[in-house]
């Protein structure tokens, strides 16, 4: 970090304390320190939870489109002791090599990385590099919350395929974290997609590039799958304390087995997962065509299933959500659905239930069904108590404006329907929902305590909104010239 | 070069027109030659250079470039859009349209035999629309034929139109014993060299038709002489149809001009629509409702179309790899294997993002192309009549508002739900059960009555309740047979006649893929199309630059409007714009100064192309918004 993002950020901190006075902020507590007063999800070490969001396309001191990344540093609330997102200020994470149009920012996700216990923050620049490489760091969260060392991940990476398009992370039980970055424009063939797999503490502990080529990863590589495209870390099966890697695939073709091109259902899209993927290969995987996962939703080209993920963890009973956000409702098109998939115990995971709007268990008898809405744009689990989904539909449409979006929550086990997240500010084509995380979540397995959710397209350049408990509150930025601020969040 | 459909420069060929640089031939014809270029930022492009005979005339220039700019005016749809026109070195004058990737429809015929009823469908239907929108903007093609309609990924698309009646009036027949048009494609009157005029159009759409579906001339071969002779002796051959093209191609290649349907007719028909009869169309007393819904996925590419490797690609290999100054991350030579599109009837990108807008037809949208718009804030009283009611929402669902009390019960009824709801669930829209029982059909037709930018175009200017009525039931009609069909209904265009004294022009647009062009667009993901290919406008335009790239304003200062062209899909997005124009705070429109970045006219997946467009504007002038499309358009 340069001596003059420094300054700006401590900059937008101040100014951020000054403009929520009655908000307690961490940033400049001399007590702070990731030792002993780190939170469970801390950036800056003063105890409170802290997220993070992506503003990709934003300039930095002149540099067009280079992109940066805001940490939302936690305040204290009424509803959220522990720290609300956001409500602390804001910190500014800028690329150590910032370049015209980098998309830095463009995804983003937290660990505890190395061996302090601040969250660590990693991002994704997808289309950095003279050919759009891509790029992605690893931001060490520290006790001033400001001078935070950077980590590059170097690989071996391709023109135009993108480095740091998606990204998943979670912390490792003998201490580092797993981190992986998806490469999904990867050519083996064109845009069949890899995903690069990281062990890190501080510093590198061993990587590999996988492809579905690698032995025991189930499926071919085939022109435009763009494997890579969504990616998760948990505990599905194999060995329990080793984690498991899920990846979406949302342009695969259903084609039948062996390498076809642009035949069967185009883009009906899959998911695999890469049990204990931290190991050597020959790996063993299981992989879901939509067909395969569910007779809920009738497959169809361009389902898009595989194109956002969520996982989460209660007790010893883990849930991964898979969407379909172009999947049609009878003859509403687009509407989007959700495949749950559970594992219990030391099982493997299976299928579980489909989430669809207005019909089943799982319904919203309130919400309407709207064409194109694209629910599971987005998700993230949350509550540590009872599992619940929060869906992003950022397209959806109400009565209160065009395009303002929607986040629905659903109940995962059943038994309850589900209901919508309020956010008095609606506002046309904002896309409110575009991305969703649970924050305070410890370790990247465990659901989090609250939301964020990316708004990128709200007037004046995006905007972030959090959620402890009742409805969802803005953010006020103290940024100027944000441009797509909250496209990613994490 | 297949699939380019380019042949390589002779010797004779200029290594460059104006600023385009040449990759290719096109074709070359009676009246010119048409190149494939590179336009200075990369962008391909199709060149026509008339031939040096045509240029004689000491007016030609002048009528050349007047048509061209009325070619300007016609609607994208279909069609290939006019970009430019200028004068060569030697002075001869050419113009510039995109180009569209493809298999001219002869070749296809000739290589591959006679459509199959699908393609050919989609065809016939694709160049009625085009016919429309050229019709409409007071033109006549005047040399319909299979060459000149291109099969692409995206539809059938009709070029080389415009600049016919320059020549036509250059050389007539009379003068010089050449006929303009192309043998075999004439009308009788063409030949007669009587008034040429949009029926002579719909001749040539019939007798391509016929082409079409059956692979043989309906004419036969044979020299000009003989061909002119059948055209006057007899009826072309048709040759078996399916239904209803066999009618309708029949009635088009009446010997009657007035007894020929329009464009508009057609297009109807070919929905599934009946065909009005002659007699009433001749008559100008009635205003009618003259085109209707069409396009995207209703086209079914013949399999060999599809099964190409995408030509756009091999093309932007060729001109990525020669360009001066590459643009980052453009068009790469990996891209040949990409899969083929998938079928447009399931295509997402087909599908809107919103609900059910009718968003085209918002008041105040710039009407760039085409005809002004017809004063959409004016209203008539019975567009008054059919507007919402006071309170009404921008952008609210096709779902009647509820009564709060029916809400109160509604929320009371779901677990979890907290009192004091903020507006999300208060107002939210009505029972499930009916907004789940509603097909996107309904949806789109509830729109279409609900939403008043929806416009009920043809309330405008139908005053009676019946006269109301009667539409109403035609596209009601028409919405459900396009369900039926199961193949039509993205984009919905409405375009209005008011007698044949009256210039056409288009009242209102309504399209399906709304995009966002509401309030501030800076900052916001403007959607070009589905899901997938967005534009974004990063910051404010940068005005009053008085030098840029080496060039000096000259008229005030630049206004430098930053974007980048996203494709977050699948597969291989085309954007099909005219070059966007920046409209000021006086509503004066201003083309991209030549030192711009040219969007990019198609953006393989994940790729994303930073640029800037030049706009020089006089001093004390405030740009306000960007037209990127004849659809959609940003709010700066």
């Amino acid at each position: 970090m340069t001596r003059s993002a420094v300054l700006a950020a401590s900059l937008a901190t101040a100014l951020a304390v000054l403009t929520t006075p009655a908000l307690a902020s961490g940033t400049a507590s001399a007590r702070a320190d990731c030792a002993t007063t780190a939170g469970p999800a801390d950036f800056n070490g003063d105890g409170l939870t802290d997220a993070v969001t992506g503003d990709p396309f934003a300039d930095l001191d002149g540099i067009e489109g280079a992109g940066i990344v805001q940490v939302l540093l936690g305040g204290k609330t009424e509803e959220a002791p522990d720290g609300l997102p956001g409500a602390g200020g804001t910190l500014e994470l800028r690329s150590p090599n910032p370049e015209p149009g980098d998309g830095f920012g463009w995804a983003v996700r937290t660990a505890h990385v190395n061996d302090d216990k601040c969250l660590d923050v990693i991002v994704g620049a997808p289309y950095a590099g003279d050919t759009d490489t891509g790029a992605a760091y690893v931001f060490f969260g520290t006790a001033s919350g400001g001078d935070a060392e950077v980590l590059p991940l170097d690989a071996d990476k391709q023109a135009e395929a993108h480095f740091g398009w998606s990204l998943a992370a979670a912390d490792l039980t003998g201490g580092g974290a797993i981190v992986a970055v998806g490469e999904p424009h990867a050519d083996e063939p064109a845009d069949a997609g890899a995903v690069h797999v990281f062990d890190l503490d501080g510093t590198i502990r061993s990587t590999k590039r996988l492809t579905q080529e690698n032995e025991g990863v189930i499926g071919n590589g085939e022109v435009g799958d763009m494997w890579g495209w969504s990616l998760a870390i948990g505990n599905l099966g194999g060995d329990s304390d080793k984690p498991d890697l899920v990846v979406g695939a949302p342009y695969e073709n259903n084609d039948g087995t062996g390498i076809q091109v642009a035949s069967g259902k185009i883009d009906s899209g899959m998911v695999a997962v890469i049990f204990d993927v931290l190991e050597k290969g020959p790996y063993t995987s299981r992989k879901w065509d939509l067909n395969q996962a569910t007779k809920d939703v009738v497959e169809k080209s361009g389902n898009r299933f595989g194109w956002s993920l969520a996982y989460a963890e209660w007790g010893d009973t883990a849930y991964l959500a898979v969407s379909i956000p172009l999947a049609d409702q009878g003859d509403i098109a687009n509407t989007g659905a959700i495949q749950l998939f559970e594992r219990k115990g030391s099982g493997e995971l299976a299928p579980f239930r489909t989430l669809r709007m207005g019909v089943g268990e799982l319904r919203f008898p309130t919400i309407p069904v709207v064409k194109g809405a694209a629910i599971g744009w987005s998700m993230a689990f949350l509550n540590p108590r009872v599992p619940v989904l929060a869906i992003g539909e950022p397209f959806a449409s109400t009565s209160e404006a065009r395009e303002t979006g929607r986040v629905r929550f659903a109940s995962v086990r059943g038994g309850q329907s589900g209901d919508t997240l309020d956010f008095p500010d609606p506002q046309p084509y904002q896309h409110f929902g575009w991305s969703l995380a649970s924050y305070g979540n410890p370790n990247g397995l465990s659901p989090g305590q609250g939301l964020v959710i990316g708004i990128p397209d709200r007037k004046g350049g995006g905007a972030v909104a959090t959620r402890a408990t009742g409805p969802a509150t803005l953010i006020k930025t103290t940024r100027k010239g944000t441009t797509d601020l909250g496209r990613s969040v994490g | 070069m297949e699939p380019t459909g380019a042949e390589p420069l002779t010797p004779h060929d200029p290594p460059a027109i104006g600023p385009y640089r040449l990759l290719g031939r096109l074709g070359e014809g009676g009246m010119g030659t048409v190149y494939l270029a590179v336009a200075p930022t990369g962008r391909l492009v199709a060149v026509k250079v008339v031939k040096a005979q045509f240029t004689t005339d000491e007016d030609f220039a002048a009528r050349f470039h007047g048509e061209v700019e009325n070619a300007r005016r016609v609607a994208s749809f279909c069609t290939a859009q006019v970009l430019d026109n200028g004068n060569t070195e030697t002075g001869t004058p050419y113009m510039v349209t995109e180009y569209i990737a493809g298999i001219p429809l002869s070749r296809q015929i000739t290589q591959f035999g006679a459509l199959d009823p699908g393609p050919l469908h989609g065809v016939a239907l694709g160049v009625a629309a085009a016919l429309a929108a050229i019709h409409v903007a007071g033109l006549v093609h005047r040399d319909l034929k299979p060459a000149n309609v291109i099969l692409s990924m995206s539809g059938p698309r009709v070029i080389d139109f415009g600049i016919a009646r320059a020549l036509d009036a250059t050389h007539s027949f009379t003068q010089s014993g050449e006929l303009l048009g192309s043998p075999g494609w004439w009308a009788p009157e063409q030949v007669r060299g009587q008034e040429i005029s949009p029926w002579t159009d719909i001749f040539a759409w019939g007798c391509l038709v016929a082409y079409a579906g059956s692979g043989r001339h309906p004419y036969g071969r044979g020299d000009a002489v003989t061909l002119a002779a059948r055209v006057l002796g007899g009826r072309p051959d048709l040759g078996a149809l399916p239904a209803p093209l066999n009618e309708l191609a029949r009635r088009a290649t009446d010997p009657d001009p007035f007894q020929r349907p329009t464009a508009q007719d057609l297009l109807i028909a070919l929905v599934g629509g009946a065909i009005p009869e002659p007699a009433s169309m001749g008559s100008g007393s009635q205003n009618t409702l003259v085109a209707t819904e069409m396009l995207s996925e209703s086209w079914e590419a013949p399999p060999n179309v599809a099964a190409e490797p995408d030509a756009t690609q091999i093309l932007a290999r060729t001109a990525t790899f020669s360009l001066p100054t590459p643009e980052k991350a453009a068009l790469s030579p990996t891209t040949t294997e990409n899969p083929t599109p998938a079928p447009r009837s399931t295509s997402p990108g087909d599908s809107a993002p919103g609900s059910t807008g009718t968003e085209g037809s918002a008041p105040g949208r710039s009407s760039s192309i085409g005809a002004p718009p017809a004063g959409p804030q004016e209203k008539t009283p019975a567009e008054s009549a059919s507007s919402a009611p006071a309170g009404f929402r921008e952008g609210a669902p096709p779902y009647p508002e509820s009564s709060p009390p029916v809400r109160n019960l509604q929320e009371g009824t779901a677990p979890g739900s907290a009192s004091g709801r903020p507006p999300y669930g208060v107002s939210g829209p009505n029972p499930v059960p009916e907004a789940a029982s509603l097909t996107a059909m309904e949806q789109a037709w509830r729109s279409v009555e609900t939403d008043p930018r929806g416009a009920l175009p043809y309330a405008e200017d139908s005053p009676t309740e019946a006269g109301k009525r009667e539409r109403t039931s035609v596209m009601r009609w028409l919405l459900g047979a396009g369900a039926v069909v199961a193949a039509l209904t993205v984009t919905l265009v409405v375009l209005l006649t008011a007698g044949p004294d009256e210039e056409p022009k288009p009242l209102a647009k309504a399209s399906v893929s709304a995009p966002p062009r509401i309030g501030e667009d800076v900052g916001r993901q403007i959607s070009l199309g589905g899901y997938d290919l967005a534009l974004i406008i990063p910051q404010q335009p940068r005005c009053g630059v008085q030098a840029h790239e080496g060039a000096t304003a000259a008229k005030g200062g630049f206004c430098l409007v930053r974007w980048s062209m996203l494709n977050t899909g699948g597969e291989l997005a085309a954007f099909n714009g005219v070059a966007p124009t920046l409209i000021d705070d006086k509503g004066s429109e201003y083309t991209p100064h030549e030192t711009s970045t040219t969007l990019p006219t198609a953006l393989k997946p994940g790729t994303k192309v930073d640029g800037v467009l030049v706009f020089d504007l006089p001093s004390g002038r405030t740009p306000t918004k960007l037209s990127l499309t004849d659809e959609v358009e940003a709010q700066l």
